[in-house]
Parts: structure tokens; C-alpha cells; sequence
């Protein structure tokens, strides 16, 4: 009786029809359509701005395209009106960001928003945030990092701030500036007077301090700015010229270039106890180190091998192996800090180029190019790069100006950065929130 | 003997509900006429080994290059090379390591002592057309620069479709072609992020529910993956599907209810597998 039973059953199991399956190999990568209704509120300048902010943050990434709002069919009058999906999808939409303003009796504005799905109908994210009424443009960004990475899967990086080097004046006297300003230009801000000249402004991770070279004192010298009180204090004064700092991820070193009698290696700085350590003790110019994101790491260049090649090796010094061997010299190495890739800038046959390559040196890519492009900085998720570019005014390549870029790691979006002046060295901070 | 009577009803009621489930092929006379064949002309056709080909617009752009050519003409750019007398400075790590530097301006690259006119505005540089194509992601600049820009994918009509499966292999229910109709309508309403981190080792199985007529009655991810990209590649393939379904006459599961209609209990359940980078990309 078992055996007949066991019989049936295999019967019934291999009656069952076999799904019709079918590979869907390769997709298309454009940006996607998303609706961005008024926020509604009794402020109207609010109501319009902070999704204006919104929209510019999502399409600059060149991951979203914001449909216009003359094409929307249904008016999101509030916070809990429903969405008539298909009114949604009938005009292209794939998510749609609707939301709120209001003023509470402590005086600050608290803006709540919902993220739907259209197609799936259904709410894929909602919160609410409170800030003082002047810091509006903040929360806009936040609300954009939020959108960015529920539709992404990655962290945003739209509240994050560049630092850079404004440049004034003629040639023979330069006025270079510490500034700094929101990723999208915004709140500018000057950090040091133009006495001295300061360059290659660097932030910590944990965003407590700011490590920049000046040449306060004539001689050129690592400073740290608190970045809350602004009171700078120099890194101590070494025999020789310290420049190209970076932080370790933790914040607690700083990794630099010294140069003593014409040579210059690589050395790591305890920033509590004050303690130096020499990491690499070879004849050839060692500098530009950059530490990988787990802290194990660094990357620098060294012209070792004859011309200026990328090398990683382990924290402590050790284990130095040559990454780059493609044609031309390369500079100015940064890890990613999603760790996978390194940014470099390359110069071939007379022409600057900003590349990315794996760790291994493996996949290297030139992503822009430029009579002098250089500098390259990540955003905080890895996807984008901001660099500076310098584009010589005539044929004779007298009269250049320096202006901040981003493009993102495809390669394929490039945009300027608009600033005041001339603008170069841009350093891309780690999220504010 | 109460035990043996209870699996004696147990058996019969398993082959009844299974007898349920059977479609006995044998029994039927189809009266419907199989689907059109394809007259197909071999000598104007390359005929591959595979026909899951891609898009005719994706196969025509070739992977990017890992190491970019030598000299290749840069139009703008070119014209604005520096002259031998100002000649670029070699890329400088970072402020140049110079013995002893007297004051500021000593270690200021030579490009700064150039400078007169910084007043005039500067020619912003040409943005690079957007190229979504998949198969030319992450290419290199100089490569960009050298290739004209592949026109945007177009929605392929249902003939060039057909072209583009032309081995004539045919299935057991679906025909190679259909199949391959069918994979590059939805593969054209999947919009995914290029650039996702681990999008190359992610797959997106979901499960559809098809009406009779074609449209869809519930779509669903049946797998997980622990990426952070896998959640918004996820629900974007799910999206596809109600996309292409809303095609009209376009939709990819029209297809199914028109050819294959006597098969219905064969397509009611389909499983798509969405490879998003599994095009030869890299």
C-alpha cells in the first residue's frame, strides 16, 4: 500500500507543469522618472523651495529625472492625500515625493514627506524632520539623501560640504583662501584671511578637524583648524617641508610627505601623542599617500621605478607593491571610500587625465581630461568625483583660469561646480547628518 | 484494516486531484494552427550559436576599453596645448618637494607665473553626451571622446525583434525567437542604476502571474541577495514587468496570449531571471 501511495505521489509531483522561465540579460541605465509634488504649507516660499532643492540635488547625480511639475495630473494637496496611481504612471513616473510644512510652537519648522512606489502603490519610505526655519536648506538636502538612498540601495551625499582653495588676483600675487561651501555651492564661507597661502585642505572623517598646508611663516608647514571654534595650531615644526596630509579613517593620524635634504618619504603622525613614524625610507620622492577605507592600507606614488607609478602597502610600511604600469606618470592617488577604486590624476603625452583603477591596478579608466586637471576628491558614497580643472585662456597658455568639477564615476556626467572666483584642491567632506 | 482503508482513500484522492492537473496532449486535436513559422533566408543571415542576442543597438557598442589608446585626436582640447614655452607642469603630487623653499611663490607651480589675464571668462568645457548603454558603462575618456555616441535604445518593433532570433531552434512551447522577443521588451522597461556597487554579481527572480489576456495579475521577488543595491534592483525589475504590461499591443506578455493561447496553463507562472549586468558589460 506504501508503494502505490508513493507512486501516486511521485505522479502528482511530476504532473505538476514546470514554470516557463525566461533570462533577462542586461537592462538600460537611465535616469529614473520621478514626480516631486509642493510640499504643502502655509510658508509658500518654503513649500517651493525645499523642492526645489531637492530636485537639484536628485538630478545632479544624473540618477533621477525630475518631472516637470506642469505634467502632473493629481494635485497632492497634503501629507495623507492618496495617490491615484495610475494619474501617476500615466505620466511616466516610477516614484513620486509629496510633502508637508509645519511651524511648531517651539519655533522650528518640521517637514514630513512620503516616498511611493507607483507601479508597486505603495509607500516605500516616509519621515518626518525639525530644524530651525533658517537651516531649510539642510533638511532639503537631507530629505534628498533619504530619497537618494531608498531608491539606491547607497547613502546620499547632498548634505556634505567641499572645502577648496579660492583663488584671487594676478599671477605674481595670488591670493589663495580656504573656503568652503555646500556641495552644491551654497553658504560660502571663507576659513582663512589670504595672508598666508594655504592649499590642499583635508578633512577628518570624523569632521572635528580640518588639516591644510599654509605657508604661514614662510615656510610651508602642516596646520589643523578645529573646525567648530576655527582656532588653528601647526602640526609641529619638522626639519623638513610637510605637505600632502591626509587623515587615517579613524581620525587619530595623519599620514604626510616630508622632505629632508631633497628627499621626501612618507610618515605617519599620531595626532594625541605626537608621535611620528617613518613609513617608507626609500631614495625616490615617496608622497601622496591615501589610506583605504578599513584603515589597512595606503596608497601612494613614488618615481622609484623611474617615473612617478602608484604603490599600496600595509599601514605600518610594509608590503609595498607597485599597482600602476600603464604609460605616463601618475600622481595624486585617493581611495575610494567605498573602497573600490582608486582615483588618480595622469599625465600622457602632454595631456592631464583624472583615472580610476581597481586596488589592484586592475580596470584603469580615464574619466576626464584637461590641459591640467587634478586634485581628485570622492564623495562620501563613492559614486562621484569633484576635481579642479585649469583651461589656459589663450592658444600660448597664458592666462589660466581654475574652476571645480564633479563627474561621476561612470564617466559619463561632468558638471561644473559654480563658484564666486577661480576655485582649485577641492576636498569632499564626509555626510553632515 | 481502519489504517489501510484511510491510505486507500488518501491514493485515490491524490490521482483524482492530480488527474485534475494533467493535460492529456494525446486526447486533444488541435485545432488551432501552430504558431506562423519564420521563413527565414540563410543566406543573408549569420546564424550564431546562441540567438538570446542582445538589442541590435547594444551589440553594435563594444566593451570599454580597460587602457586607453595611444594618441587619438582630441578635438577641443588639441587646439588649446600648451606651446612648448608653457608647457604644463609635470603632475605634481602634491606641492612640490623643492630643497629650500625661500618664500610662497617659490613652490607655486610654473603655471602661476604665467597667469596675466585671469579676468576673462573660461570656455566651459563640452559636456559629454550621456550614453546609457550598458555594454559602454564605465568607459574610458578617451574612448568616449573617439566613439560617436550610440543612439538611445529604441524600442525594437516586434519584426526586428524576430530578427534578431533567427537560429530557428524551437522550444517546447516557446519559440527562440518569442523568447528572445520577450527578454528584450522587458530588458528595455528595466531601468537600473549603472552604477550600483555589486550589481555584477546580482540576479533578480521574479515570479509573474499572467491573465489569459496577458496582463499581469501579481508579480513577486522570489530571491534575496545581501547587497545594498539588491533591494532598488529588486523592486525595479518587479516594476519592469507592470511597465512592459501596460505597452498595449507592445507588451512582451501580449505575445503569450496571442500565439500561445491553447498553452495558457504553460505561461501562467512565468519566471524571469534579470541579469542586469550578464550582457558581456564588462
Amino acid at each position: 500500500m506504501k508503494k502505490i501511495f508513493l507512486i501516486l505521489l511521485t505522479f502528482f509531483i511530476t504532473s505538476v507543469r514546470a514554470e516557463l522561465r525566461i533570462s533577462i540579460d542586461g537592462a538600460k541605465s537611465d535616469p529614473t522618472p520621478i514626480a516631486i509634488a509642493d510640499f504643502s504649507s502655509q510658508n509658500s516660499d518654503l513649500s517651493r523651495l525645499i523642492p526645489q532643492i531637492v530636485q537639484a540635488d536628485l538630478e545632479r547625480s544624473h540618477l533621477f529625472r525630475v518631472i516637470d511639475q506642469e505634467a502632473h495630473i493629481q494635485q497632492m494637496d497634503q501629507l495623507n492625500t492618496t495617490p491615484r496611481f495610475a494619474d501617476w504612471q500615466a505620466i511616466g513616473a516610477h516614484a513620486l515625493i509629496h510633502g508637508e510644512i509645519t511651524e511648531g510652537l517651539d519655533g522650528k519648522i518640521h517637514v514630513s514627506f512620503r516616498v511611493w512606489d507607483v507601479y508597486a502603490q505603495q509607500q516605500l519610505d516616509a519621515k518626518t524632520l525639525s530644524t530651525a526655519p533658517e537651516s531649510w536648506r539642510k533638511i532639503a538636502h537631507i530629505i534628498a539623501d533619504t530619497i537618494y538612498e531608498r531608491l539606491t540601495g547607497e547613502k546620499g551625499y547632498f548634505d556634505t560640504k567641499i572645502a577648496f582653495i579660492s583663488e584671487k588676483g594676478n599671477a605674481d600675487k595670488r591670493e589663495r583662501r580656504l573656503a568652503i561651501m555646500d556641495q552644491d555651492g551654497a553658504n560660502l564661507r571663507y576659513l582663512t584671511d589670504g595672508k598666508s597661502m594655504a592649499m590642499t585642505p583635508r578633512f577628518a572623517p570624523n569632521m572635528k578637524e580640518i588639516v591644510y598646508m599654509s605657508y604661514q611663516g614662510g615656510k610651508p608647514q602642516l596646520y589643523l583648524m578645529d573646525s567648530k571654534t576655527m582656532n588653528t595650531r601647526t602640526l609641529g615644526t619638522f626639519e623638513g617641508m610637510s605637505f600632502a596630509p591626509r587623515f587615517s579613517p579613524d581620525s587619530k593620524n595623519l599620514v604626510y610627505s616630508m622632505s629632508k635634504r631633497g628627499n621626501s618619504d612618507i610618515y605617519l603622525y599620531h595626532l594625541e601623542t605626537g608621535k611620528r613614524t617613518q613609513l617608507t625610507t626609500h631614495s625616490a620622492i615617496d608622497t601622496s599617500p591615501s589610506f583605504s577605507p578599513d584603515g589597512k592600507r595606503i596608497v601612494f606614488n613614488s618615481d622609484r621605478s623611474g617615473r612617478q607609478q602608484l604603490y599600496v602597502m600595509n599601514s605600518d610600511g610594509s608590503n609595498v607593491q607597485r599597482i600602476s604600469f600603464g604609460e605616463g606618470s601618475y600622481a595624486t592617488p585617493v581611495w575610494s571610500p567605498r573602497g573600490d577604486y582608486i582615483a588618480f590624476t595622469k599625465i600622457k603625452n602632454g595631456t592631464f587625465y583624472i583615472g580610476l583603477m581597481r586596488p589592484d591596478g586592475s580596470g584603469e579608466r580615464l574619466i576626464a581630461d584637461g590641459w591640467l586637471v587634478e586634485g581628485p576628491t570622492w564623495s562620501p558614497n563613492g559614486r562621484m568625483i569633484a576635481f579642479w580643472r585649469q583651461t589656459p585662456m589663450d592658444k600660448r597658455g597664458k592666462g589660466q583660469t581654475a574652476k571645480l568639477y564633479m563627474i561621476d564615476i561612470t564617466g559619463y556626467h561632468e558638471s561644473e561646480l559654480q563658484t564666486s572666483g577661480d576655485a582649485s584642491d577641492p576636498e569632499w567632506s564626509p555626510l553632515m547628518h | 484494516m481502519q489504517r489501510k482503508a484511510l491510505l486507500l482513500s488518501l491514493g485515490l484522492h491524490t490521482l483524482v486531484i492530480s488527474l485534475m492537473f494533467m493535460d492529456f496532449h494525446f486526447t486533444k486535436e488541435y485545432t488551432k494552427a501552430p504558431p506562423a513559422i519564420l521563413m527565414v533566408d540563410l543566406t543573408k543571415v549569420k546564424i550564431a550559436s546562441e540567438t538570446n542576442l542582445p538589442q541590435k543597438s547594444i551589440s553594435k557598442k563594444q566593451s570599454p576599453k580597460v587602457e586607453p589608446k595611444k594618441e587619438e585626436p582630441k578635438p577641443a582640447p588639441k587646439a588649446d596645448k600648451p606651446k612648448p614655452e608653457v608647457k604644463p607642469p609635470e603632475p605634481k603630487p602634491e606641492p612640490k618637494p623643492a630643497p629650500a623653499p625661500k618664500d610662497a611663490v617659490a613652490v607655486q607651480p610654473p603655471k602661476e607665473e604665467k597667469k596675466k589675464e585671469p579676468t576673462k571668462p573660461a570656455p566651459t568645457p563640452k559636456p559629454k553626451k550621456p550614453d546609457y548603454n550598458l555594454k559602454s558603462l564605465l568607459a574610458s575618456v578617451e574612448k568616449v571622446r573617439q566613439d560617436a555616441p550610440a543612439p538611445q535604445s529604441q524600442q525594437p518593433t516586434t519584426e526586428e525583434a524576430l530578427d534578431n532570433g533567427t537560429e530557428g531552434r524551437m522550444d517546447k512551447i516557446l519559440t527562440i525567437s518569442h523568447r528572445d522577443f520577450i527578454a528584450s521588451k522587458l530588458r528595455d522597461c528595466w531601468n537600473i542604476d549603472g552604477g550600483a556597487q555589486n550589481i555584477d554579481e546580482i540576479v533578480v527572480e521574479v515570479k509573474v502571474w499572467v491573465n489569459k489576456d496577458g496582463s499581469i495579475r501579481d508579480a513577486k521577488v522570489v530571491n534575496h541577495m545581501n547587497f545594498p543595491a539588491f533591494r532598488p534592483l529588486s523592486e525595479s525589475a518587479r516594476r519592469a514587468v507592470f511597465i512592459c504590461a501596460q505597452k498595449g499591443d507592445e507588451s512582451p506578455f501580449k505575445i503569450l496570449s496571442e500565439h500561445y493561447a491553447d498553452h495558457y496553463n504553460d505561461w501562467k507562472e512565468l519566471h524571469l531571471n534579470f541579469n542586469p549586468m550578464n550582457a558581456n558589460v564588462f
